[in-house]
C-alpha cells in the first residue's frame, strides 16, 4: 500500500517546476484562470499550513482532491469550451473544495478508525492476557505468579 | 459369640462347643480353659484339657504359657510330630486368641497316662531295676537320640517329668519339653554341675550330656522311690556336689542295684568330657558293657583360699564364690590378693598364670570394669562353668532366654547381661570351653556369637541388647509393649500390633520402642535408616520416608490387612510431598487418594504417592512453563501502554497512507468525472 516515496521525491522537483511553468503561462495568457486556480486552491494551501505530517499526506490527500476538482475547469476554461469562465461559475468551486473536503476527510478519518481499531485489538489482547494469567493462578495457585512459594496447604492433608 | 454351639469363623477363633468356651489351635485343635488338667500345669504353663478333631478319642492336653513367660518355640517345631514311646508326643503348638483377648502360645500333647510318676516330697514304691531298664531306660534313650538327629535336646528330665505311657504301667515316657526356656524348671539336682550353677534362664539349649545326667539322676530317683537329696536346699546340694562329687552326693549310701550301676555310674560322672554319651548308654541298652568312666575329682589347692569368711579348695568353689560376691572379688583381683595365693597354692598352673595376666591395677582384662574382670577370672578358675557378671551367671547359649526374662520380668539382670555382650566374655567363655573340652559341640557353635559384641555397642537405632535377643533366637517374639498382648513372631504379625496399640492414645504418644526397631532389623534385615524413621524422635522426612517403605514393603510381602492408625501416623509424611506439587488439581487428586489410603490403612499407596517421581517430574516441568508464560504475560501487560501508544502512532502512520492512496484513486476518478460532465 505504500506509496513508491523514492520516486515520488525524485519526480517533485520536475513537478514543481512544470505546475510552475504551466502557471506562469496561464498568468501570462489565462489571468482568470490562474486567478480560479489561487482561489480554487485555496484549501490545499490551508492544509499545507497545519500539516502536521513530516512527508505531507495531508497536503497529498487534500492537494490531490482538490486539484482533480479545478483541474477540468483549467483544462476546459484554456481551450474556450466553457460558456463562462469558471472563475464566475459556481460548480467551478464547488467541485475543488467538495474534493477538498473529501480529501480532508479521508485524511483525518482514516487514521481515526485505523486508531480506534488499534485500541480494541490491544484492549483485547491485554483481557487476554489478565484472563490467561487467572487461569494460571487457578490451575497452579499464587505460587505460579511469583518466587515465593505458598505454605497456606501446610497445616494437614484435607 | 454363637450360642447355638456353632463354631464360628473369627480370626480370634474362639469357639463355644456344647456350651463352654474353647479356642481354637490351627483347624484340628480345640483347647478348653474352662477344664484345667492340675497334674501338668507348671509354674510356667497352664494345663487344659484339649481335643483333636483329627483323633477324638485320643485325649489331648494343651499347655498354655502363663503371661511373662516364653515357651521354647523353635524346639517346638523341631519336634512337632515326633512319634516316639519314650517321649510324650507334641501334637501342634502356636500362639492362640486366649480367652482373655490376649495371645499366648499353646503347646498341645497327647495326654499321658496319670500323674507324674514321682513328685517332690510325694516317695513312691521304688520301681523295679529290669522295669526301669526295659520301660524308661531303653525308650528314653531312643527317643533323646531322634531329638539330637533333629537338633534339639530335651532339658526337662526329672523325676516329675516323667509319666506312665499307658494305664497297664508298662512303659514309662518322659514329659513334655518345650514348656520354658531349656531347663528352667530342672532343678539343681537334677542338673549336670555346669548347668546347676547357671541361672535358670540362661542355661541355654545344652547338649545331650546334660540331659543324660539328668536322666541319670531320674532313674536314681526311681530307683529308690524318692526325691534325692529333697531335704536340702539348692545350695547345700551344689555344695554338696562340689565336696563330694555327684555319684557320692546323690547316691549317698544306696547301694544301686548290680543292672543299673554302671549306667548311674555312668551317666553321674562330673566330667563331661568322661560322661557317658547317646551312643555309650544306646550300647549298653543293647547288652554290651561300655567303660565306667573315670571319676576323678578337682585338683584341691595346697592351701585354702579364704574369701567371704569362707575357706575355699577348688577353683570351681572360688568362681562361685566370686561371681555372688563380685564386688569383694573385683577388689581381691586388683589388689592381687588372688594371683598371690594362686602363685602359691594353685595346681592348675593354666589358670595361675591366666590369674596372675589378669591381676593388679590396669591390667588389659579389667579394661571393660570390674564385671569382666571378675568373670574372667572366674573363667579361668572355672572354664567349663557359666560366665559369671554381676549377679548373674548364663552361657552364652542361654543369652537369648536370661535377656528375654530380663526384658519380661527381671530388668535388674540387664546391666549385668549388657556388660557381658559388650565386653565380649562369651568369645572368652568359647576360647576357654575349646581349651577344656576340644571335642563338645557348644564349644564349636560361637561364631554365632561373634557379632553379639557388635549389636550390643553400637548406638544406632535398631541395635543394642534386644537386636542381640532377636538374632539369637530366630523364633522369639518381639517383647515391645506395644504387642504385649500379642504373639509377635514374624514382621507381618508385628504390623497389625503395632496398628492396634497406636490406636490407643498413650501408645501413640510413647511411639516406638527399641524392641521394634530391634526386632525388624533383626527378622527383615532393614537398613538403619528406615528403622531410625521407625524410633520417633526428631528425623528428617528422607528418614521418615523410609520407614513408610520399610512398612509398607512388610504389609506387602506379609499380606498385612489395613493399618489405618499406622497409616494414620504416617500421614504427616505425605503432607511434604503434597506441597510439593504445584498444580491444584493434581494436588487435590493426591489429597483424595492419601485420604482414601488413610482411611483404608494403605501404607502401600501412600509409598507410591510419595513416590511417583515421574508425576512429580511432570507437574514440576508445567509448573515452570506456566511461571514462564505468566512472567511474560505480565511483562506484556506492564508495558501495554508503551505498546498502546506505539500502535496508535503505527495506526496513525497506516491510516494516513491509507489516506493518501485513497486520495488519489479517488482524485483520478472524480477528475474524470468532472470532466466528462462538463464535457457533456
Amino acid at each position: 500500500m505504500a506509496i513508491p516515496r523514492t520516486s515520488l521525491v525524485k519526480l517533485l522537483p520536475a513537478a514543481w517546476s512544470a505546475a510552475g511553468l504551466v502557471f506562469v503561462s496561464l498568468v501570462i495568457f489565462q489571468p482568470t484562470l490562474a486567478i480560479y486556480m489561487l482561489i480554487a486552491g485555496l484549501p490545499t494551501a490551508a492544509i499545507f499550513m497545519i500539516d502536521d505530517d513530516p512527508e505531507q499526506r495531508g497536503v497529498f490527500s487534500v492537494g490531490a482532491l482538490n486539484l482533480a476538482g479545478t483541474l477540468p475547469f483549467v483544462l476546459l476554461g484554456s481551450i474556450g469550451y466553457l460558456r463562462q469562465p469558471p472563475l464566475w461559475t459556481a460548480a467551478a468551486y464547488f467541485w475543488p473544495y467538495a474534493g477538498a473536503a473529501l480529501g480532508a476527510a479521508l485524511y483525518f478519518g482514516v487514521p481515526m478508525i485505523t486508531r480506534h481499531i488499534a485500541r480494541v485489538e490491544e484492549t483485547r489482547e491485554k483481557q487476554r492476557l489478565s484472563e490467561r494469567q487467572q487461569a494460571l493462578v487457578e490451575e497452579w495457585g499464587p505460587n505460579v505468579s511469583s518466587v515465593q512459594l505458598d505454605f497456606s496447604n501446610r497445616d494437614g492433608l484435607g | 459369640m454363637a450360642e447355638d454351639g456353632e463354631i464360628e469363623t473369627e480370626s480370634e477363633a474362639r469357639v463355644v462347643i456344647g456350651g463352654r468356651e474353647s479356642v481354637a489351635l490351627g483347624e484340628r485343635i480345640r483347647i478348653h480353659p474352662s477344664q484345667t488338667v492340675l497334674d501338668m500345669a507348671g509354674r510356667l504353663a497352664e494345663a487344659f484339657a484339649a481335643s483333636d478333631s483329627n483323633m477324638p478319642d485320643n485325649p489331648c492336653v494343651a499347655l498354655v504359657a502363663r503371661p511373662e513367660q516364653l515357651p521354647r518355640v523353635g524346639a517346638c517345631m523341631q519336634l512337632r510330630g515326633l512319634e516316639h514311646v519314650g517321649v510324650a508326643k507334641l501334637i501342634d503348638a502356636g500362639p492362640v486368641a486366649w480367652t482373655d483377648g490376649t495371645q499366648r502360645f499353646a503347646m498341645v500333647y497327647e495326654t499321658p497316662a496319670g500323674p507324674p510318676v514321682l513328685r517332690k516330697g510325694k516317695p513312691i514304691e521304688p520301681i523295679d531295676p529290669r522295669t526301669l531298664s526295659r520301660s524308661f531306660v531303653a525308650p528314653v534313650t531312643q527317643a533323646l537320640a531322634e531329638m539330637s538327629r533333629r537338633g534339639v535336646t530335651h532339658r526337662a528330665i526329672r523325676p516329675d517329668n516323667v509319666f506312665w505311657y499307658d494305664f497297664g504301667k508298662t512303659r514309662l515316657m518322659l514329659g513334655p519339653a518345650t514348656v520354658g526356656p531349656p531347663g528352667a524348671l530342672q532343678p539343681v539336682v537334677c542338673e549336670s554341675m555346669e548347668m546347676a550353677m547357671c541361672d535358670p534362664y540362661g542355661k541355654g539349649a545344652g547338649t545331650a550330656g546334660d540331659d543324660l545326667f539328668s536322666l541319670g539322676v531320674t532313674v536314681l530317683a526311681l530307683l529308690r522311690g524318692d526325691w534325692p537329696l529333697a531335704e536340702l536346699s539348692d545350695e547345700a546340694i551344689l555344695d554338696k556336689r562340689l565336696e563330694l562329687g555327684s555319684w557320692d552326693a546323690l547316691a549317698e549310701k544306696y547301694n544301686p542295684p548290680t543292672e543299673l550301676y554302671d549306667l548311674l555310674r555312668g551317666l553321674l560322672c562330673d566330667d563331661p568330657a568322661e560322661r557317658w554319651s547317646l551312643a555309650t548308654v544306646t550300647k549298653w541298652v543293647d547288652g554290651t558293657r561300655p567303660q565306667l568312666p573315670r571319676f576323678t575329682m578337682p585338683g584341691r589347692a595346697r592351701e585354702p583360699f579364704m574369701f567371704e569368711g569362707k575357706l575355699l579348695r577348688t577353683g570351681r568353689e572360688i568362681a562361685i564364690a566370686m561371681g555372688k560376691n563380685p564386688q569383694p572379688a573385683a577388689t581381691i583381683m586388683r589388689t592381687g590378693l588372688l594371683r598371690d595365693w594362686a602363685r602359691r597354692s594353685l595346681p592348675d598352673d593354666v589358670a595361675a598364670r591366666k590369674i596372675d595376666a589378669m591381676s593388679g591395677p590396669g591390667s588389659q582384662a579389667g579394661r571393660d570394669g570390674d564385671g569382666p574382670l571378675v568373670a574372667r577370672a572366674c573363667m579361668a578358675l572355672d572354664p567349663l562353668g557359666p560366665i559369671r557378671v554381676g549377679s548373674v551367671a548364663v552361657r552364652p547359649d542361654g543369652y537369648a532366654s536370661a535377656l528375654a526374662r530380663a526384658f519380661m520380668a527381671d530388668r535388674a539382670n540387664l546391666p549385668a547381661l549388657d556388660a557381658a555382650i559388650r565386653a565380649g566374655l562369651h568369645m572368652d567363655w568359647g576360647e576357654a570351653q575349646k581349651a577344656a573340652l576340644p571335642n563338645q559341640r557348644a564349644a564349636r557353635r560361637m561364631t554365632a556369637f561373634e557379632r553379639l559384641g557388635r549389636w550390643a555397642n553400637e548406638g544406632s537405632v535398631g541395635s543394642g541388647l534386644e537386636r542381640c535377643l532377636y538374632e539369637l533366637d530366630p523364633r522369639m517374639p518381639c517383647l515391645s509393649p506395644l504387642c504385649i498382648d500379642g504373639w509377635v513372631e514374624t514382621a507381618g504379625d508385628l504390623l497389625p500390633e503395632i496398628d492396634r496399640a497406636l490406636g490407643e492414645e498413650a501408645a501413640a504418644k510413647e511411639g516406638f520402642d527399641r524392641h521394634v526397631p530391634a526386632f525388624l532389623a533383626a527378622r527383615v534385615a532393614a537398613d538403619e535408616a528406615s528403622l531410625r524413621g521407625l524410633s520417633g524422635g526428631v528425623a528428617d522426612e528422607e528418614t521418615r520416608l523410609a520407614a513408610l517403605r520399610l512398612l509398607a514393603e512388610l504389609q506387602e510381602t506379609y499380606l498385612v490387612g489395613a493399618l489405618p492408625n499406622l497409616a494414620r501416623q504416617c500421614a504427616s509424611l505425605v503432607r511434604p510431598t503434597l506441597e510439593r506439587y504445584q498444580r491444584i488439581s493434581t494436588k487435590e487428586y493426591i489429597r483424595t487418594r492419601a485420604e482414601a489410603a488413610i482411611a483404608q490403612g494403605e501404607l502401600r499407596e501412600l509409598v507410591r504417592l510419595v513416590d511417583d517421581k515421574l508425576a512429580l517430574e511432570a507437574d514440576q516441568k508445567g509448573f515452570n512453563s506456566a511461571k514462564t508464560e505468566y512472567t511474560a504475560a505480565s511483562e506484556k501487560l506492564s508495558k501495554s501502554d508503551i505498546v498502546m501508544l506505539d500502535r496508535a502512532r503505527q495506526a496513525t502512520y497506516r491510516g494516513r497512507e491509507t489516506a493518501v492512496l485513497a486520495s488519489g484513486s479517488v482524485a483520478l476518478a472524480l477528475f474524470f468525472i468532472v470532466l466528462a460532465m462538463h464535457l457533456g
